[in-house]
């Protein structure tokens, strides 16, 4: 082992309970570093998951935000079908019951509410990416053609919510709805859905028969789904042929995900400094309080023939093995932390890659070097002879 | 080997100079062992300083071996010290985190220590009749015990000189023979020069050379032979006398 390795390990191993309280500092400092990180990717995991398997197209009334308030016409249907392109549409009428089951939606949080969507079974189920429900139909099946009246399919998560099972009714305003089948898509976006014949969401809203909130439609060109500048091609080019509507691709959908996520990151990224500079502030006071009580001993080394870069060096290792122990600790602890948190409380799934401990490391080795720069300057700096006389 | 050439040395603290030298020229001769003496603040300390290359001189030149240290950068004092030179503190020579061996093998910790260097390092150890104390702490040691080390760490590297400042001054009379015996014979054995700063004038024994200092300059400059006082004041110095240091 390197000699002035050895002697940065041993005078941090003298001063043990100082070195612990920093080593401590710098532990919760990349404790919270992770956290924070792994928060953000959890998150981003989450909202891409949830939105990746949107593949097509969605058509709205101009200016509407969401298709709930957007309202569209039945005929529009054969125009958006002879746009060159286009594969297939599907009309969609949405609606959001505030009344749940006698009570107030909303009440219970955003778990409890639901969007009850009106779909055409033979259109939607001709659809390549219907099959986000088709193929996760857990229990019964999915609607239908000759379905009619109040029949639906819904998730798994609103079943659980309301404690329902197959073949159960769940109450829905005054309309009770019979479920008739359950499906699990995992997903955030997709599992707050719960799907029923068309005509039964426009008697229900009292809409006239031509009524649609939304068409869903899909690219000829399968291509288009894994290419999101054909497909933003595309819905420009319908925009351009049909006045009056807005057509939403998973890319915007996805950029406005990730324009609240770069939110999230600058947040975060500015909340991680805090704990770096901590840390380093930790390790700057323990090395200048040890710098303090050694300049005797540093007078004794250049007296013996060390140089001012090598009681750099000795500082230097000696912070940044602080830093770097205080690192593995903190990830120690911190796995250890969210594998209970996980386990008892939260089910967020944080994700914790190699990469990231790999730069908790790197930081925390960052970590070290600058908090030990400025008293690694100071040791290097000392005057032989005074440093000698001080006692 | 070190000359000093009308040397002057300068501290200021706050607006007010201390002349800690004012005008030291003298020859310190290899293989000689050379005391200094002199009351508190007649600048001994300083001396030793200048002439081990710690520190330099406000004015005037202080060569080693016909280098003119004041030419020498800091990287190159360091390595001239590392390895031409051994210093021993009145004490507190010791870093007490690190056995008796380690302290021996300071110098060498930067660039690796060998184990030729370990060997020497405990061969010094016991040539000061510390083989039994090899890896205790400063804290297990004696006083003359700690002394012994940090001498056994000036002659580590076989330097040319080793300078000791009051290397007994916190010693008993007893340890403090016994210390001056061994470094006696360790000068013997390694033919190195020595210089050593101290008050207690019952230390020297035959053979050496007395240099007192007064106030930064220097009073007489003695020669003792092997039978008895030869004085032989100035003669080192190779320059007559000022008339201000006729008066003193
Ligand atoms: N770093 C310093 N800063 C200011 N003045 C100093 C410094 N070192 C020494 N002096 C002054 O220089 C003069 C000579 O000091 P020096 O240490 O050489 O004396 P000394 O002969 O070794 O004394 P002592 O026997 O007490 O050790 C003294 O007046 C001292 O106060
Ligand atoms: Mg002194």
């Amino acid at each position: 082992m390197n000699g002035l390795f050895r002697l940065a390990l041993t005078n941090l191993l003298v001063r043990k309970g100082r070195s612990a309280l920093s080593l401590m500092g710098m532990a919760v400092a990349v404790i919270l570093i992770i956290g924070l990180i792994s928060f953000s990717i959890g998150l981003r995991a989450l909202i891409a998951h949830s939105m990746g398997e949107i593949q097509g197209l969605q058509v709205v009334r101009k200016g509407s935000p969401d298709p709930i308030i957007s309202t569209l016409d039945q005929n529009l249907e054969s125009r958006l079908n002879q746009i060159p392109g286009v594969r297939f549409v599907a009309p969609e009428v949405w609606h959001l019951p505030l009344v749940i089951e006698n009570r107030f939606s909303y009440q219970d949080g955003v778990d409890s509410v639901v969007t009850l969507i009106g779909v055409d079974p033979a259109k939607t189920r001709s659809l390549q990416t219907a099959g986000i429900y088709l193929d996760h139909i857990q229990e019964g099946r999915f609607l239908e053609p000759q379905d009619v009246g109040r029949v639906a399919v819904l998730s798994k998560k609103i079943a659980e919510t309301y404690k329902k099972s197959l073949g159960d009714s769940l109450l829905l305003g005054n309309e009770s709805y019979q479920i008739i089948g359950i499906y699990h898509t995992d997903s955030v976006v997709f599992d707050r859905a719960m799907f029923t014949p068309i005509e039964t969401v426009r008697a229900v809203r009292s809409l006239a028969d031509g009524f649609v909130s939304t068409f869903f439609l899909e690219p000829t060109d399968p291509e288009l789904f894994s290419d999101s500048a054909k497909l933003d091609a595309l819905a420009q080019r319908i925009e351009a042929s049909i006045p009056d509507i807005d057509v939403r691709t998973p890319g915007e959908v996805n950029q406005q995900a990730s324009f609240v996520l770069q939110k999230i990151d600058t947040f975060l990224l500015i909340i991680t400094i805090l704990p770096l500079v901590g840390g380093a502030l930790a390790i700057l006071n323990t090395m200048l309080m040890s710098f303090q009580e050694r300049v005797r001993e540093i007078g004794i080394l250049k007296a013996c023939g060390w140089t001012s870069r090598d009681i750099l060096q000795l500082v230097l290792y000696e912070s940044t093995l602080l830093g770097v122990l205080g690192g593995l600790l903190g990830i120690g602890i911190g796995l250890l932390a969210a594998e209970a948190l996980d386990h008892f409380f939260l089910n967020l799934d944080p994700v914790t890659p190699a990469w990231l401990l790999i730069t908790a490391m790197g930081l925390s080795a960052c970590i070290g070097i600058l908090g030990g720069l400025y008293p690694a300057y100071r040791a290097s700096r000392l005057d032989p002879i005074e440093a000698i006389q001080s006692s | 080997m070190i000359s000093f050439h009308e040397v002057h040395k300068n501290y200021s603290i706050f607006d007010r100079d201390v002349h800690a030298l004012r005008g030291v020229t003298t020859d310190i001769a290899r293989g000689d062992l050379t005391f200094i003496l002199g009351v508190s603040g007649s600048g001994k300390s300083t001396l030793l300083h200048l002439a081990g290359a710690l520190d330099r001189p406000t004015a005037g030149r202080v060569e080693f071996d016909g280098r003119d240290l004041t030419t020498l950068d800091p990287i190159e004092r360091a390595h001239l010290r590392r390895k031409r030179i051994g210093f021993v503190f009145q004490s507190g020579n010791l870093l007490p985190q690190l056995t008796a061996l380690d302290n021996v093998l300071i110098a060498r910790i930067p660039s690796g220590i060998s184990s030729s260097d370990r060997q020497r390092a405990r061969d010094l150890l016991k040539r000061v009749g510390l083989e039994d104390r090899i890896h205790h702490r400063p804290r297990q040691l004696s006083g003359g015990e700690a002394q012994r080390v940090a001498f056994a760490r000036a002659f580590l590297g076989q330097p040319e000189v080793v300078l000791a400042d009051e290397p007994t001054g916190e010693l008993d009379t007893e340890s403090g023979q016994q210390l001056m015996t061994m470094l006696g014979e360790l000068r013997a054995e390694e033919g190195t020069t020595v210089v050593i700063v101290t008050h207690d004038l019952s230390l020297p024994g035959p053979g050496h050379r007395i240099l007192s200092l007064s106030d930064g300059k220097i009073l007489s400059d003695e020669r003792i032979g092997e039978n008895g006082p030869t004085p032989s004041p100035k003669i080192a110095t190779a320059r007559p006398l000022s008339s201000e240091e006729f008066q003193t």
